[in-house]
C-alpha cells in the first residue's frame, strides 16, 4: 500500500459572517498518497477550496478558523506548528497554485524576482545561481526564451503562461505536495491541456504528490488516481478514479457523471442537476443533497448519514446506499 | 518614457493656454482703474492717456492677453502697482517661503501618514485603527484656519510656547543659526496645522489603497510561497500601494502651494498665499495674473509628475 | 424626484438581473447598521432643525444691537455672550446655521447639476465632444481652488448668493470626472445596448438608464461636495469676501478672530463659530463614508 504524505483527520473550518457562523469545511478526512494525484471536485462554494487554504493554513483572518481536526503532513500535525514553522512548510514542502493566473502573480515585480523569491527563501540561492535555476524551471514548464521571460512582467504573459509561471514558482523547491485549485478553470481549452500535461509529468518526474481541485470531471479522470467527491462542506463519496466514474453510488455523483456534455447524443438534452445548493447559512438537518436527490427517503430528512467504506476503499456517504449494502449483507 | 511625457507635455500646452485666458479675463473685468492711484495727480488730462495709452491700457482685452503672453515668455511678469518694482521680483522673494513651509508640511506627512495608514489597514477593526481613522476624519473635517485660530489662541497666547504669527521675530535681525532657529519657532504651528490636514487625507488614503492591494490573490500567492508576514506587506503589498499613493503625494503637491492662503493669512506668513490675497484686494493686476498663473502652472506640472511618478511605479504603463 | 430615480433604477436592475432589486433598501439598512452614519445623520437633522426653527428658539432679534451691553461673556441671559455690536451670539449662530448650511446645499446642487451634465455627455458621446469636455475639466482642475475663489469674490463682491455660484463653479469637475468614468463602464454594459435597439434616444438613454446607475457615486460625492461648499463658505466670509454683514454666517462670525484681541479675549465669539463648521463638517463625512460604504457595491465586506 502507498504510503500517504497527508492525512486530513475531521477538519472543521468555519466563517463568520454577518449573518452569524458557517461551516464552510464539516468534518472532513482525506488521504492523499505519496506521489499520487487526488481529485477533489465539486460545484462552485462546496468547500474544496476552503480545505485546500486549510492546508495551508491560509483561511482568511479574522473572519475564518480552523476550529477542530488534524492535519497531518509526513506525521506531522501542521495545525501544531507555529507561523514561522508554518512558513517553512509553505513554498517548500507543500506549495499552491491558484484559479486565476491573470490576478495570481504580483503585477509589479518581474517573473524572475517572483520565482526567485522562493528560491532564495527556502534553498537560499542568491545572484547568479538563483537566476540560472530560475530560467531552468521556465524551460522545464515549456516557456519559450526563459532568458527573457525571466526578466519580464507578468501582463507581457498570456493567460497560459502565467499558470506556467505559477507551476514553475510553485515546483520551484521540489515540494512533496502541490495544491492545484482549478488550475485550468480559467483557460482556453487547447491551453487547458497542455497546462495538465505539464502538471502530469511533473509529478511523475519529480513524484509530487497533487491535491487537484476541480469542477471538471473530464479533468479528473484525464489526471487523478483517486476522487473525492465535496458536497455542501462535506465529503460524500471517495475512491479510486476507476470505481468512482465506473460505479458512482452516490446520487450526487451520478447526478454529476449524467450531466458531462460528453455524455449525451446529438438531439438530445443535458442532464442536469435539478436545484440548488443549499445555503450555508440555513443547512437542512438531515442529508445536505436530499432536497435534489431523485431518490430521497424518510430518514435522509432527518438525520446525516455517515461516510461509510464498501470496498476497496470506495466510501459513499448516503443512506439510499447503506441500506442497499445492510441487505446484502443480510444476505 | 521620453515618448510618454513629450505626450503629456503636449496635452498641457491647450490646457495651460485655458487657464490663462480664464484667469487673464477674470482679472481684467475687475471694476475700477488700479493705475490711477500710480500716476502723478498733478499731470493733465491728456499726459495721463497718453500714458494709460503707451502702457497699453485701452487695447483690447484680446491684444492685452497676447501682450502679456508674449512679455511674460520672456520673463518679463509686469511691474508692481503696490511694491513699485517689478513682479518676478516680488515674487521671487516670497515663493522660497511658500515651498519652506509646504514642503516641509508635505514631507512630514508623508513619514506621518503612510506608516500609519499601513499599519491601520494591517490592523484593521483593531483600537489603533478605530482611533486613528477617528483622528483622519478630523484632521478631514476641522477648517485649516480654524485649527490655526486655535493654536494661536492656547499656544501663542495663553501658554506663550511660539509666536503668534510671521515668519522672524521683528526688529531682531538674528543671523547664522539663531536665526534659522528663529524662524523654526515661527514656523511651528503653521507646520502643524498644514502637516495636520495633509496627514490626515494621506492616512486615509494609504489605508484604503493598503486594504485594497491586501485583498489581491497574489498577497495570498505571496503567502503560500512562505513569506514572512513583513515581506507580504512592505514588500508585495505596499509596493502595489505605493503606486496610487505617490500620485497622491504629486498631486497634493500642487494643492499644498495654493491651498495654504488661509493658513497663511492667518499666521501673516509671508507666502505665495498672503501675496496674492493682498494683491487682489489692492487690485495689483500684474501681481494677481503673475501669482496666480504661477500656482495654476504649479498645480500643472504636480499633475504631470503625478502622472510620470504613476508611470514610474507601474511596469504596467511604461510597456503600454 | 430622487425617489423616481431610485424607483426607475431598481426597474432598470430587475432587468439586469436580481443583483439590484432591493439595492436601495439594502444600501439603508447598511447606513442604519453603521454607528457614525448614523451619529451623522443625528447632528445634521439636529443643526437643521436648529437653524430652521431659529426664530422659535431664541427670544432675541438676529440684528438687534445694544451697544451698553458689549462683548458680554457668555451668561444666562446670553448663551454664548454677546458681539461687538451687543448682538446675541446664540441667536447670530443658529441663523448664521441657515446661510451655512443653504450655501453648502445650493453650491452643491450647481456643481452636481453642471458636473453630472457634462460628465454625462462627455462619457456617453466620447471623442471630440467628450475632450473638449475633458479639456475644461483639466483646465477647472489646475485652478488654484481658494485664490480663484478670492478673485471672483473680488470681482462679484461679497454677498451669500455669489459665494454660492464660486463655490458652484470651481468644484464640479471632480464630479464630472466621476460620472464620466462611471458613464463610460455602464455604457458598455447591455441593458444600454437593448436601450438603443429599442430605439431611445441618446437624452432618455442617458436620463432613464444611465443616470439613475451612477446615482449612487453621485449622491457620495454630493454629500461631501455639500462640506467642501460650507467650508468655502466659512474660509471666503471668514476674508470678509463671502456673506455681508449684518447677515450672520458661520464664517463671517469667524471673522471676529481676525482681531487679535478678540481672538485672545473674546473666544465666545469665535469658537462656537469655528466648532459647528467642524461638526457639521465631520457629520458630514461620517455619513458620506457611511453612504459610500452602503451604496457601493464594489466595496467588499
Amino acid at each position: 500500500m502507498d504510503k500517504n504524505i497527508l492525512q486530513i483527520e475531521g477538519l472543521v473550518t468555519e466563517f463568520s459572517t454577518s449573518e452569524g457562523k458557517v461551516t464552510a469545511v464539516n468534518n472532513i478526512d482525506l488521504n492523499i498518497k505519496k506521489g499520487k494525484i487526488m481529485g477533489l471536485v465539486g460545484e462552485s462554494g462546496c468547500g474544496k477550496s476552503v480545505t485546500s487554504l486549510s492546508i495551508m493554513r491560509l483561511v482568511p483572518k479574522p473572519y475564518g478558523n480552523i476550529s477542530k481536526g488534524k492535519i497531518l503532513f509526513k506525521d506531522k500535525n501542521l495545525l501544531d506548528l507555529n507561523e514561522e514553522d508554518m512558513r517553512k512548510v509553505r513554498g517548500n514542502d507543500i506549495s499552491m497554485i491558484f484559479q486565476e493566473p491573470m490576478t495570481a502573480l504580483n503585477p509589479v515585480f518581474t517573473i524572475g524576482y517572483q520565482i526567485g523569491e522562493v528560491l532564495e527563501l527556502h534553498l537560499g540561492l542568491k545572484g547568479k545561481e538563483n537566476l540560472n535555476r530560475c530560467i531552468g524551471l521556465l524551460e522545464k514548464v515549456g516557456i519559450p526564451r526563459p532568458e527573457k521571460v525571466v526578466h519580464e512582467y507578468p501582463h507581457q504573459l498570456s493567460g497560459g503562461m502565467r499558470q506556467r509561471v505559477m507551476i514553475a514558482m510553485a515546483l520551484s523547491c521540489n515540494p512533496e505536495l502541490l495544491i492545484a485549485d482549478e488550475p485550468t478553470t480559467a483557460l482556453d481549452v487547447t491551453i487547458q491541456a497542455q497546462v495538465l500535461e505539464i502538471m502530469k509529468g511533473l509529478s511523475k518526474e519529480l513524484n509530487t504528490a497533487i491535491l487537484l481541485i476541480t469542477h471538471d470531471l473530464g479533468v479528473v479522470a484525464e489526471m487523478c488516481h483517486d476522487v473525492a467527491v465535496m458536497y455542501a462542506g462535506r465529503i460524500v463519496e471517495e475512491g479510486n478514479v476507476k470505481d468512482i466514474f465506473m460505479n458512482p453510488m452516490h446520487y450526487y455523483t451520478k447526478g454529476l457523471m449524467a450531466s458531462r456534455p460528453n455524455l449525451v447524443k446529438k438531439g438530445e438534452r443535458l442532464k442536469c442537476i435539478p436545484g440548488m445548493v443549499p445555503s450555508l447559512h440555513n443547512m437542512p438537518k438531515g442529508c445536505a443533497f436530499e432536497p435534489r436527490c431523485s431518490n430521497p427517503m424518510d430518514i435522509c430528512k432527518e438525520k446525516m448519514p455517515e461516510l461509510i467504506e464498501y470496498e476497496n476503499g470506495h466510501k459513499v456517504r448516503c443512506w439510499a446506499v447503506e441500506m442497499e449494502g445492510n441487505r446484502n449483507h443480510g444476505r | 518614457m521620453k515618448q510618454f511625457i513629450i505626450r503629456r507635455l503636449l496635452i498641457m500646452i491647450p490646457v495651460f493656454i485655458g487657464i490663462s485666458m480664464i484667469i487673464f479675463g477674470l482679472i481684467h473685468s475687475t471694476p475700477g482703474d488700479p493705475y490711477i492711484t500710480m500716476l502723478d495727480p498733478n499731470i493733465t488730462e491728456a499726459d495721463r492717456e497718453a500714458m494709460l495709452n503707451s502702457i497699453g491700457y485701452y487695447d483690447p482685452l484680446p491684444v492685452k492677453y497676447i501682450k502679456w503672453i508674449e512679455r511674460a515668455i520672456k520673463g518679463d511678469l509686469g511691474y508692481s502697482i503696490r511694491y513699485k518694482e517689478p513682479v518676478a521680483d516680488v515674487i521671487s522673494r516670497r515663493i522660497g517661503n511658500t515651498l519652506l513651509l509646504s514642503v516641509t508640511a508635505l514631507v512630514l506627512s508623508v513619514l506621518i501618514a503612510v506608516p500609519l495608514g499601513i499599519v491601520s489597514a494591517t490592523k484593521q477593526y483593531s483600537v489603533f485603527d478605530y482611533v486613528a481613522t477617528i483622528l483622519a476624519l478630523i484632521g478631514l473635517s476641522i477648517p485649516a484656519f480654524f485649527f490655526a485660530l486655535g493654536l494661536i489662541k492656547v499656544l501663542a497666547f495663553d501658554l506663550g510656547i511660539f509666536p503668534i504669527s510671521g515668519i522672524e521675530t521683528t526688529g531682531a535681525n538674528y543671523t547664522g543659526m539663531k536665526r534659522v532657529l528663529d524662524v523654526l519657532h515661527h514656523m511651528a504651528l503653521p507646520i502643524i496645522v498644514l502637516t495636520f490636514v495633509q496627514t490626515a487625507s494621506l492616512m486615509r488614503y494609504t489605508r484604503s489603497s493598503m486594504l485594497e492591494v491586501i485583498q489581491q490573490d497574489y498577497i495570498r500567492t505571496a503567502k503560500a510561497k512562505g513569506l514572512s508576514e513583513r515581506v507580504v506587506i512592505y514588500k508585495h503589498a505596499l509596493r502595489n500601494a505605493m503606486i496610487s499613493i505617490v500620485t497622491l503625494i504629486s498631486l497634493s503637491l500642487g494643492g499644498l502651494l495654493s491651498g495654504a492662503v488661509l493658513t497663511e493669512t492667518v499666521f501673516v506668513w509671508p507666502g505665495m498665499g498672503t501675496l496674492v490675497y493682498q494683491a487682489i484686494l489692492n487690485r495689483d493686476y500684474p501681481l494677481v495674473m503673475a501669482g496666480t498663473m504661477l500656482l495654476a502652472l504649479c498645480v500643472l506640472f504636480a499633475n504631470l509628475l503625478a502622472d510620470i511618478m504613476y508611470a514610474v511605479v507601474d511596469p504596467r504603463i511604461r510597456y503600454e | 424626484m430622487a425617489n423616481n430615480i431610485a424607483n426607475k433604477s431598481s426597474n432598470i436592475s430587475k432587468v439586469q438581473g436580481e443583483e439590484g432589486t432591493s439595492l436601495w433598501k439594502i444600501g439603508a439598512k447598511r447606513l442604519i447598521k453603521n454607528k457614525l452614519a448614523v451619529f451623522g445623520i443625528v447632528v445634521l437633522s439636529i443643526l437643521i432643525i436648529l437653524s430652521v426653527l431659529a426664530p422659535v428658539i431664541t427670544p432675541y432679534d438676529r440684528d438687534e444691537t445694544n451697544l451698553t451691553n458689549t462683548y458680554q461673556k457668555p451668561s444666562k441671559e446670553h448663551w454664548l455672550g454677546t458681539d461687538e455690536l451687543g448682538r446675541d451670539v446664540f441667536t447670530r449662530l443658529i441663523y448664521g446655521g441657515r446661510v451655512s448650511l443653504s450655501v453648502g446645499l445650493v453650491s452643491t446642487s450647481i456643481s452636481v447639476i453642471i458636473g453630472v451634465l457634462l460628465g454625462a455627455i462627455g462619457g456617453y458621446y466620447g471623442k471630440v465632444v467628450d475632450n473638449i469636455i475633458m479639456r475644461i475639466v483639466d483646465i477647472f482642475m489646475c485652478f488654484p481652488f481658494f485664490i480663484m475663489a478670492i478673485t471672483i469674490a473680488a470681482i462679484l463682491g461679497p454677498s451669500i448668493w455669489n459665494v454660492m455660484i464660486i463655490s458652484g463653479i470651481l468644484s464640479w469637475p471632480s464630479i464630472a470626472r466621476i460620472v464620466r468614468a462611471e458613464v463610460m463602464t455602464v455604457k458598455e454594459r447591455e441593458f444600454v445596448e437593448a436601450s438603443k435597439a429599442l430605439g431611445l434616444t441618446p437624452i432618455e438613454i442617458i436620463f432613464r438608464h444611465i443616470l439613475p446607475n451612477v446615482l449612487a457615486v453621485v449622491i457620495v460625492y454630493t454629500t461631501l461636495g455639500i462640506a467642501s461648499g460650507i467650508l468655502s463658505e466659512a474660509g471666503l466670509s471668514f476674508l470678509g469676501l463671502g456673506v455681508k454683514q449684518p447677515q450672520p454666517s458661520w464664517g463671517n462670525m469667524l471673522s471676529a478672530a481676525q482681531n487679535l484681541r478678540s481672538l485672545r479675549l473674546h473666544w465666545w465669539l469665535w469658537v462656537p463659530p469655528g466648532l459647528l463648521v467642524f461638526i457639521t463638517i465631520l457629520s458630514i463625512n461620517f455619513l458620506g463614508d457611511g453612504l459610500r460604504d452602503a451604496l457601493d457595491p464594489k466595496l467588499k465586506h
